[in-house]
């Protein structure tokens, strides 16, 4: 009796934190900290331990500059936004469908077959690329594929840790200083070191095979939860397969062997039901696929 | 310890309820609607803004666990908003602009805002000559509900909202 005694409050400690944990989007976790003030008052000082959705929409948009300063965009409005519908489309079925500045397609005007999604959603896909889908399910999968990468914060986690705890700890003593004092140069500077990061790992390392493979797993989710048909993410991996050269700067370099995303799909896909849609909707899906990236 | 186990899930439950007829919440996205369904794209009720400060109400049985039906009196609105849309922090913006700011007073944790924020950007975009263009004209490209649903709608395609 004595023993479960002392774990009640262990146990009503555990069940608060994990409560804590399964809410919202804060961006302050685990490492939430109270002290006491000088004067005596409580003063509470948080040891902020990731990016608050504000600060990711910052970054975001100085990745998607960064890239953007050596590579052009494509400037035809119609396809841009029949993308930036179906993105919508897609994203109210993640399970993120609100970050701070919400999601947006651009596409560049590149042979290449890349993309690149900067943290909060801005994403950023080569004419290149969306020649590998055939129809809209299959740019649907290009797009819920790049859309995963943002719900899972994929970008954030390529800062190195050095860089995050340096503007952690930046934040903290500007959070007890109600005085408030300019600390923008030395943040600009953890900026600059964060966003180089999160940029190198976007063009030219590329995130693990895991992550990658995490991306394509929720893709099919999205395009599942949508109503579009998952088999079209293997069919428009194949014709990547087909189209991406050895060597190649682009997804060669920085995405796992199409035939190991194929073979990792198609082990989910085993067994479950496809998603049908009507000869009506299908044609109509086409018929706007065509009239906005036929041309692509 | 059968009578113990009861005492502890009464007080579990107990202290749970009171914390839940407490629950307040704050907007963690620059604007977001407030719906009348929890679906991103059920009918909307309203709009909230970064900042704003809402109760949240009793879960309706079978709610959505990636929505909460929130209310902001300030505003006289009641409904629907998704999770990823809001923080348990108080979020506390200066005066006249975008920028949250910290409030270091008690039981505050509000720190949005003073991390990587306008005024880094500002700093950032001048030091290394970015061109931000492009990026801000994204920013423009928002469709409407509507023609998300009547997309959805003409490609046979489930125009539920994402209320799975």
């Amino acid at each position: 009796m004595k023993s479960i005694l002392r774990f009640l409050p262990l146990a009503f400690l555990v069940m608060v934190l994990s409560a804590c944990t399964s809410i919202g989007g804060g961006g302050i976790g685990f490492g939430d900290v109270m002290q006491l003030g000088e004067a005596g008052s409580k003063v509470v000082q948080a040891e902020q331990t990731e990016f608050t959705p504000e600060q990711e929409y910052y970054i975001g948009r100085a990745v998607a500059a960064n890239i953007l300063s050596t590579r052009k965009a494509y400037d035809n409005r119609s396809a841009t936004d029949y993308l930036n519908v179906l993105e919508r489309a897609l994203a109210v079925y993640s399970d993120r469908p609100d970050t701070f500045g919400g999601y947006h397609v651009l596409i560049m005007d590149s042979d290449e077959i890349n993309a690149f999604s900067a943290p909060g959603g801005l994403i950023l896909v080569t004419r290149g690329l969306l020649r590998c889908a055939t129809n809209e399910d299959g740019v649907a999968a290009i797009l819920a594929h790049e859309t995963s990468h943002v719900v899972l914060k994929h970008g954030l986690n390529a800062i190195k840790q050095a860089r995050k705890t340096a503007a952690f700890q930046n934040l903290a003593v500007t959070a007890a200083n109600t005085a408030g004092g300019s600390n923008v140069r030395e943040l600009t500077d953890i900026f600059k070191d964060s966003i180089a990061d999160i940029t190198n790992t976007l063009v030219n390392n590329g995130y693990s095979r895991d992550l990658e493979f995490q991306a394509d797993q929720m893709a099919l989710v999205i395009m599942r939860r949508a109503g579009y048909d998952p088999r079209a993410f293997e069919a428009m991996l194949k014709v990547m397969e087909t189209k991406l050269k050895p060597g190649g700067l682009d997804f060669a370099k920085t995405h796992p062997d199409p035939k190991d995303r194929i073979a990792q799909v198609d082990k989910t896909l085993a067994g479950q039901m496809s998603v049908a849609a009507s000869p009506d909707a299908l044609a109509a899906r086409q018929a706007r696929y065509q009239a906005a990236l036929g041309g692509i | 310890m059968s009578k113990v186990c009861l005492a502890m899930t009464a007080f579990l439950v107990l202290v749970s309820a009171v914390a839940f007829a407490d629950q307040k919440m704050s907007v963690t996205v620059q604007e977001v609607k407030v719906r009348a369904t929890p679906s991103a794209l059920g009918k909307i009720v309203g709009t909230l803004v970064y900042g704003d400060r809402v109760t949240i109400l009793d879960q309706p049985a079978g709610s959505p666990q990636t929505w909460r039906k929130i209310s902001m009196q300030e505003k006289g609105i009641q409904g629907w908003v998704s999770l990823s849309a809001l923080t348990e922090k108080e979020v506390k913006l200066q005066a006249g602009s975008q920028t949250a700011q910290t409030g270091a007073s008690s039981g505050e944790y509000a720190l949005a805002g003073k991390g990587f924020n306008e005024e880094v950007e500002k700093q950032y975009k001048a030091d290394g000559k970015i061109d931000y263009t492009w990026v801000d004209r994204m920013a423009t490209y928002k469709p409407t509900d509507d023609q998300v649903l009547a997309f959805l709608k003409a490609g046979g395609l489930n125009t539920s909202g994402g209320a799975q």
